[in-house]
Order: C-alpha cells, then structure tokens, then sequence
C-alpha cells in the first residue's frame, strides 16, 4: 500500500515538473491538414508527427524550449518560448513553392525510424507525377506499382500479398468503400483532384485496423481551403474533371466540392446513328461527386461532413413504332443495362480533450449496389392497350457504423490509441424481381441478411531504450448473423531496432479476422461481384502473417527497404467448380465451397528516391501464393489464379524545370496461372440403371491453374507542360498508354476459324495515346 | 434474364480485343477406361484414349490392348474386344459381378502407360417402403410441370461413402427413333425427373448435377425421403391409375463423383464465365472411370 503511494506520489511528481504542447499543423495557404509533419524539440532532441487530423502532442520539461516544425517540401519554422504550462499551439507552414529562393531540407521520420512495416504512405503530388491514363490519373493504379500488390489488366482489383480482392479494406475518410471499379475496372473510384493521402499497409498492422486480411488503404480527402478559393480540374479524352475549394467563413469553415464525369456516350452518340440507323442507342458513363464541409468550432473541436456519390451505367435503348397486321399504329420502347454505385458519407467530431488527449469519433453510412435491368414496353400509338415486362436483378450491401477512436500522448516516445466501433450491416445478396402484363410481379431470390460487427482496440507505440520501438496492441472482434456469434482476438506486434543510425532491422506479427466475403467473377472488375456474410456454413477468413525487414536511408535522399513475409489464411471461399456470378439467382451458399486454406510468402524490395528532380521508385516482389480446399482440384494445394513469381515496377518523374516534367511508369509480371482444358475424352454417365450413354467430348484440364499466361509487362510515358498565366496555371499532358503496344493477355479461350482449331490469348488494349489539358486557380 | 445486359458488357470489353495464339502442351498417351458394372449385367468396358484438346476427329481405338480384370478372391479373366465406334472399342465378358466383391481393372497396350483400377459392387439396398401421395398432387399450370409427392424408406448400411441414385418411371406410350430414323411409339417406363422437397430428410443436394443423395448424417440408420417427381403434362386427375416405378441404385463414392463431374461439365458447356470442371477419375495411369452399382426397384402396377 505504501509503495502504491510513493509511486503514485513520484509520478504525480514527475508530471508536474512537465507541461505538454499541442496544436495542429497546416498549410499557410489553405489551411491544410499537414499529415504527419515533424515537430521537433531542438535540445533533447526528442519529437512527434502530427497524426491524420494534423494534430501533435509534445510532453517536456517545464523550462525554456526551441520546437522546430517541419515537412517535406515546407519552409521549417523554428519557435523559441518558455514552457510554463499546457499550451496550444497551431502552427502555418509556407509551401517552398511560394517562396522566392528556399532550401528546404526538412527533417522527417525516415523509414528506419518507423515501427510500422509492409506501409507505404503516398501523397497527392506523387499520384499526380506519374503518368496518366486516358488522361486520367488514378490513386489505385499507383498502388498497384509498389511491390507485393499485383493487379490485372484492365481491373482495379488488388491482389496484396497473395490475398484475394476482397481482403483489402478501402477507406475513404474512414469509411468502407465496397466497390472501386469504374468502367469495368479501369479507373478507381477515387478523384486524384479531392485526394490529400493515401496510405497502403500490406502487413504489421496496427491494432487499429480490422475487418480484412490483407491489405489497408486509408484514402483521406482534402479538407478544403480555408483561406480562400481555388480550383483545379481537366478535360481529357473520355472524362472531364473540376475541384473548387475554398472559405465558407474564413478561417473557420471550408467546403470542398469535386465532380467527374466520363463522355464516351455524348462522343459516341453520333458515331452510333451513323453507323445503327435504327432507333438504337448504346451507351456508358460514369461519374463522381466529392463533397466536404469542415468546420472550426473552437480551438478544441472540429467537424468535417465527407460524402461521395459515384454511379456507372451502361445501356441499350431501342424505339420502334410499327403496324399491326389490323393497321393500327404501334411503338414499343426496350431499355437494358447494368446500374451500380457507392453512396458513402462520413460526419467526423474531432476533439482536443485534454493537453495529451484527442478524439475523433465519426459516424458513417455506406451503400453499394448494382442493378441489371431489361424493360419492354409495347402500346398503341395514343396510347392504349399497352403490353410491358420488366425484369432486374439487383444486389448490394449497406452499412452504418459509429466509431470513436482516441490517441493518448503521455511523452514524445509513447503513443497510446484505444477505440471502438460498431457496424450495423445489411446485405442483399441477390434478388430477381419481373412484372409483366400477364404474370404481374414475381420477386424471388435471396432475402437481406442482417449483421452486426463489434471491434476493439488498444495499441501502444512505445520505445525500450534508445535502439528498440514497439508497436503493440490487439483487436478483438465480434460478428452476430442469424442467431450466431463469432468472436476473434487479433494480436498484433511490430517492432525495430535502429542497428545503425541511417539502418534498421524490423519485424511484425499479425492476425487478421475478415466477416464478410467477395464473390467475385474471374477478376473482371464487373459489378456483379457479390459481398455476402458470414453465415452459420460459412465461417469467418482468418489470416496470420509474420514478416522481418531492414530498412535503409542514403543521404535522406534514397530509401531502401527489404520485407520477407509468410501468411496463412484460413476459412477461405471460392466457387465450385462451374458455378459463375450468371448463377446469382440460386442461394449463393450453394455456390461457394468453404474451409479453404491459403499460404502466401515472398520477399519486396523498393528503392524510392524522394527528393530531387528525378523522383521515384523501383519494386521487385519474388511470391508465392496457394490454395487447398477440399472439393478443388480434388483436395490438393493449387497456384492461385494470382501467384506471381516475379513482380517488377519501375516508377520515374523527372521535372526538367517549372514547366516540363515527364515521367514513366514500367511494369513487368509473371503470367497469371489459368486452368485450360489441355485433353479431351470420352465420358460415360447412366441416366437409366444399366443404359449407359457415351459422351464423346468431356475436357481434361490437368491440375488447376496449372498453365501460365504470357508474362505481362507495359511501359506508360507522358510529358507534362505548365505555364504560369494571369488566372493561375494550365498544363497540357500527353500520355502514352502501353507505349510498346504489348498484347498483354487478358484471357484465353479455344477459336475455332479457317478449318482449325487454336488457343488464342485476348489482349484487352494496345497503345493509347492520350492528351489532357489542366487547369489550376 | 439478365443474360443481355451482361453479354452487352461482354461484348462491349470485347469490342478491343486481340488476339494472339498460344501453344498448349501435349501430354503422353492416356487411356480411357470407362466401365459402370451391375450384378445383373456381364462385363462391359468402354476404351479409347484422350487427344489433344484442338484435335477434332477421334483418334482410332488403342490398339492390341488387353484388358483384364481380377476379383479380390482371385478369380482373373481377360475380356474380348469388340466393336470401334468413333474410337470407343467395346470389351465384353459374359460373367457377372458378384455383390460386394472388389475387383481390379488392368488395361495394357503398346504405346500408353497401363492403367489400373479398383472398386467393389455395392450391396444392395433395402428399400424398405414406397408410396406416392396422390392426395397433394400439383397439377401441371403456367409457373411450372406438375408433381407428386413420392416417399421412400431405406436402410443404409453402416460407414460412410454410400450414396443413392432415385429414379422414377412411369408406364405410358412413347415416342422411339429407330434406326433407320423412324419414330415410333411403344409402351415402356418413361423417366420422370426429382427434385428436392423441402422436407426430404436433411439431404442437402440432389438436381441435376447432384445425380444422387448422399449419406451424410446416417450410418446404418433407416431414412425415410421425400421428393418430388415431375412430369410436364401431369394433370390432378392421373394419379389413380398411374403405373409407375421406383429404383433406388446404390453406389460408391467414385460413382457419385464421377458422375456428378461429368454432369456439372455439360451443364456449363460453351459458359466462357463458368468455373473450369475437372472431371473425376480413379483410374491410376490413365482417365475414366470404373465403378460398381447396385439396384432395388419398386413398381405398381395395376
């Protein structure tokens, strides 16, 4: 007892000889978050970054003190004051850019610093450096340029780590984002122009995230310029794109508003009746609208309301207008296509509780779904009897979740983040509806599923000594689904050791839980790709990784890092053997086969230069990814369709001066592995007892994804050219999409033409050139 | 119904298509050992050999193979070759499977690896009861054929990897091609097909695909099943003068796999969006299957 309170008398001590600084940091021109920026205490040396809200927290001695404040590409500010008591401070930094003549040589957490591991943070100008496609930029097609993310062509999927498309989990200010596909899987959902940072961890978790296997991308938007308007935007090829930003009440609230939208069907629209004289039309669009509104209401709390409304659609429209064989003037009208997209939407409270104590407690919603559709409609020209059928088919997930997260900052070198949160799910995982004249209405199909997720967490970012820094914590769990229960505690550590003072060695543990499952077509990047939950035959995927890594920076300018890892997943999904997602009517359940087991290992490599006028990164990933479940491949280990042995990217910008940049992105892959029917045979089955019927051309296909497709690899370039006028900034971009024209094999069928038969490999796109004229205010 | 806004997409993404051809390896000669045996049927094997996947006509049968089959109790006999057709040779035996007796296929000739197989006749079945519930008869209408309600009781024998192939006939008059390409009608069973009914015992899976029940959840118990048989012109007023026939076949898990495989294989034949189906084979060396089955049948006749 009397040690209890001597201890407790020597801390309450030992916190009244210190005071604690705090505040934000941000951009002196827009009010910008500054995410991850440096504050540094110049004589003990010890410091913090400011968290993804731009907030710091720096615990010292009561004395007299010099913080300098710092981040890349920022002109460092320097604040010399006597430390009496907590106190805030918020901190303007000037972009060098706006400067006259500036050296910035900003001090950062280097990545041999860092706990964290298999993480790659990417900011807004590096997506914007690299080259475009159809004029576009797009975040996940530079994320799938590091290494240990493999993706396919034509398709936004993400293969990380040996993982499927469904263990990532995609945050856009913190809220899921189901399905990031536009136009069938060539663009992501996310608008580079609203984008502030995007951060990619493959592995080493922290406790703070959950609910997938594989992968974490946690997209923050911008937060909108709170100093005054601006505003960004393109016209390109296929889409045009506009940002504006700016002060609703100066200082105090900002709005963000960004909106996209493809014109391949306006473009197309007189090549059509032209080339269909009929009353024809075909078509297909996309758009996006980013909003957000944040709002200053004191010194110690914020709120920012974040939406994103994003919608595809691809169509066929028909008119005719005919006779009867009576003469009486009919016309008929017949619409069909595919409807999908995500409604998401986030109201976000951050609060500065205490000099060492913030919390961000968010509320969210988020929709995904898709709707295939055919209408027929026929009546007398006036009208009169009329005649109709409609059918769709439609499918979707929606969520509602709460969430508060807290980080607590006792000392520079401790980092203490615990949190909560609850989803509520709803599924609909495929219902077929039809009317018509005769039937009437007939819905059938699967009926919503209703779930509720619960998870926990508490991590603690803290150093043993001078040399060794450890990231540990756990998440725990928990899934209700039709009167069941599944719970999961989820270990997670990552630690370093600063072998040297440019130099460390680096290791983590992680198990992930992931409730909800991807039904998914053959990497298409079709909407038809169907979320479905855990369920009483379905159990929850589980995933434990270990990884070890060294990581290096040369003259802070080159960073080299090295990762091997091995993960083993379990309770794994996949289709049966012929099933398709064109089965979606029946039960799904009956379309999956369960308890699957996965194993992947490899190593990356990535070198990244960071500053200069040549900027970039080199990866190699050498992996290996399987897959056992008991009713495939006759319950033996298989490649997965995504196992790649060799993996190479090679991304490089080179800024000439102020008004040329260039830049190229090189990738190289190993095949993927297909099952192809390799044999044929003659079978035999017994529809009557003893009546035994031959079929003459059953297929052998061998072991499953036995056969590699041709390697894939493709050069894309573009050269940028700015120019300063007197209403801001435009810049023409021309790009080359697969410079080479690689055919590049997207899948394989068996043709048969001239009198023989021969296995072809489809090739999606050649070499596309593009062009796209940006402007700036 | 949705076929046509997805086969738009198709067509839309292959509307930049090109195409370059592959070569797709050759794999060594295989033969093909087909053969479902009956105690009440001689020998029958059905041998040929695979081709290449892109080679269209048949390849002629394996030739000078000799095909022998040896029981567990010793017994050996070789079979004698018969007809090709369309590269299928026909080898017969006039002798009989005995019941639960196993029995290995060899299969030898010049040119292919040999090719080996074992299985056992099942025992029969005891099919303890049959009955059809006339009073809830669902007369053919516009959603869909009509149905009637047959129950079944049976006896499993005890351990696992038995399964069950259902099959209900009907006497009636049909239609026959002869030969010589006439049709013909004659009185004979007619096959009417099964379906699950929700009440059915707890068997999962049975449709076309799933040829058979399995017996997952019994071992030597006594289970009683309902399903539905169909036919698509039955009309409510048939059932009390219906002739009909029940069998109940019998068989072992490489039956019911192969079978299942081959079945799910045609079923998605020419779907590009299908997942690949591997067929099923206990032949060791070579394809195909060899497998035994054994029938319990019940028929009312008036």
């Amino acid at each position: 007892m009397k040690l209890c309170y001597l201890l407790t008398c020597l801390a309450v001590s030992a916190a009244a000889q210190k005071a604690t600084v705090n505040g934000y940091v941000k951009d002196a021109a827009t009010g910008e978050n500054l995410i991850g920026a440096t504050v540094l205490h110049r004589s003990s040396l010890s410091g913090t970054t400011a968290n993804v809200h731009g907030f710091y927290s720096l615990t010292l001695k009561r004395d007299s003190c010099t913080l300098i404040y710092s981040y890349v590409g920022y002109q460092p500010v320097q604040l010399t004051f006597v430390l009496r008591r907590d106190t805030s401070i918020n901190i303007n930094l000037t972009s060098a850019g706006q400067l006259e003549e500036v050296v910035v040589e900003a001090t950062r957490e280097e990545i041999q610093e860092l706990t964290k591991m298999g993480s790659i943070t990417i900011t807004s100008d590096q997506i914007k450096a690299l080259p475009a496609i159809l004029g576009e930029v797009d975040v996940l097609k530079v994320i799938q340029l590091m290494p240990g993310v493999k993706s396919s062509e034509g398709s936004t999927g993400l293969y990380v780590r040996g993982g499927g498309p469904d263990q990532n989990l995609m945050l856009l200010d913190g809220v899921p984002v189901y399905n990031a596909s536009h136009l069938f899987g060539f663009f992501s959902v996310f608008n580079a122009d609203a984008i502030n940072r995007v951060e990619l961890i493959k592995g080493g978790f922290p406790a703070r995230y959950g609910g997938r296997l594989s992968s974490v991308i946690d997209i923050n938007m911008k937060d909108g310029n709170m100093k005054e308007f601006h505003g960004e935007g393109s016209i390109g090829l296929i889409a045009a794109k506009a940002t504006v930003e700016g002060p609703i009440v100066k200082d105090k609230t900002s709005i963000l508003l960004s909106a996209r939208r493809t014109y391949l069907d306006v473009l197309t629209r007189p090549l059509m009746a032209v080339a269909i004289p009929e009353d024809v039309a075909v078509g297909y669009y996309f758009y996006d609208l980013n909003a957000k509104i944040n709002h200053i209401v004191n010194q110690r709390n914020r709120i920012y309301l974040s939406s994103y409304l994003g919608n595809d659609r691809a169509y066929t429209k028909y008119r005719e207008k005919f006779n009867q064989p009576d003469g009486t003037p009919r016309e008929s009208a017949a619409d069909s296509g595919l409807d999908w997209g995500n409604f998401i939407t986030a109201l976000r409270w951050n609060s500065i509780l205490g000099p060492r104590l913030f919390s961000n407690v968010t509320a969210t919603y988020s929709k995904y779904r898709f709707d295939i559709f055919s209408e027929y409609e026929e009546q007398d020209v006036g009208g009169g009897d009329r005649d109709y059928f409609e059918a769709r088919y439609m499918s979707g997930i929606r969520d509602w979740a709460v969430k508060a997260d807290l980080e607590f900052i006792p000392r520079p070198d401790h980092y203490i983040r615990f949190g909560a949160q609850t989803i509520w799910h709803q599924f609909s995982p495929g219902v077929a509806f039809s009317s018509s004249a005769i039937d009437g209405d007939t819905t059938m199909g699967a009926r919503n599923v209703y779930a509720t997720e619960y998870s926990v967490y508490v991590e603690d970012d803290f150093r043993l000594g001078r040399l060794i820094k450890v990231n540990a914590g756990a998440h725990a769990s928990a899934f209700a689904v039709e009167g069941r229960w599944y719970s999961s505690l989820q270990p997670r550590l990552s630690a370093r050791l600063l072998a040297a003072r440019d130099f460390s060695l680096k290791a983590s543990y992680a198990t992930m839980t992931q409730y909800i499952h991807l039904l998914t077509n053959a990497g298409l990047g079709l909407p038809t790709d169907l979320w479905v939950p855990s369920t009483s035959r379905v159990n929850p995927q589980r995933a434990n990784q270990v990884s070890i890594g060294a990581a290096k920076t040369y003259k802070s300018i080159y960073e080299f890092s090295i990762e091997g890892y091995y993960k083993k997943m379990s309770n794994l999904i996949e289709y049966r053997d012929g099933a398709s997602f064109v089965s979606v009517t029946d039960n799904w359940q009956d379309n999956v086969t369960t308890g699957g087991f996965g194993e992947a290992y490899g190593t990356e490599v990535l070198i990244q230069k960071k500053s200069g006028k040549v900027t970039g990164w080199v990866g190699y990933t050498l992996s290996w990814t399987n897959r056992k479940f008991e009713e495939l491949n006759f319950g033996k280990w298989y490649p997965y369709k995504y196992d790649r042995r060799h993996d190479i990217s090679v991304a490089l910008s080179h800024a000439w001066n102020d008004r040329m940049d260039f830049s190229l992105a090189w990738v190289y892959g190993t095949g993927n592995a297909v099952t192809l029917p390799i044999a044929s045979f003659t079978g035999i089955d017994e529809p009557s007892p003893g009546q035994v019927q031959l079929w003459p051309h059953m297929r052998y296909y061998g072991e499953r994804n036995d056969f590699r497709m041709r390697a894939y690899h493709r050069l894309d370039l573009s050269v940028g050219f700015t120019k300063k006028k007197k209403w801001g900034e435009r810049e023409w971009v021309f790009g080359v999409y697969n410079a080479y024209s690689r055919m590049n094999p997207f899948y394989m069928d068996i043709v048969r033409k001239d009198g023989r038969q021969y296995f072809a490999q489809y090739a999606l796109f050649p070499i596309i050139p593009s062009v796209a004229w940006n402007f700036k205010f | 119904m949705k076929g046509s806004p997805v086969v738009f997409l198709l067509l839309a993404l292959a509307s930049c298509e090109f195409v370059s051809e592959v070569d797709v390896p050759e794999i060594p000669p295989r033969l093909v050992v087909n053969s479902f045996f009956y105690t009440d049927s001689a020998w029958t094997v059905y041998l040929s050999q695979h081709r290449h996947i892109l080679q269209e006509n048949f390849p002629s049968a394996p030739q000078n193979a000799i095909v022998t089959i040896t029981a567990q109790s010793g017994a050996s006999f070789t079979l004698e070759g018969g007809a090709v057709d369309e590269g299928v040779q026909l080898f017969q035996h006039p002798s009989a499977p005995v019941l639960s007796e196993s029995y290995t296929i060899r299969v030898s000739a010049p040119g292919f690896d040999d090719a080996e197989a074992t299985a056992t006749t099942p025992g029969s079945v005891d099919l303890i009861s049959v009955w059809l519930d006339s009073a809830n008869i669902v007369p053919h209408n516009y959603n869909g054929p009509g149905s009637i309600p047959v129950e079944f009781t049976f006896q499993d024998p005890p351990g696992r990897g038995d399964y069950y192939i259902p099959r209900f006939f009907v006497w009636g008059t049909r239609a026959v091609r002869r030969d010589n390409g006439q049709v013909e009608f004659e009185d004979g069973w007619e096959p009417g097909w099964l379906s699950k009914s929700p009440d059915n015992g707890g068997f999962a899976e049975f449709d076309s695909e799933h040829p058979g029940l399995t017996d997952e959840g019994l071992d030597g118990d006594i289970r009683t099943v309902r399903l539905h048989a169909h036919k698509s012109w039955w009309s409510s007023n048939e059932p009390k003068d219906l002739e009909w026939k029940f069998t109940l076949t019998h068989v072992k898990e490489e039956y019911y796999r192969y079978v299942h495989s081959v079945r799910l294989q045609r079923n998605n034949e020419g779907n590009p969006l299908a997942q690949p189906v591997q067929i099923f084979s206990n032949v060791k060396g070579g394809l195909g299957i060899f497998a035994g089955s054994a029938t319990s049948s019940f028929e009312h006749r008036n």
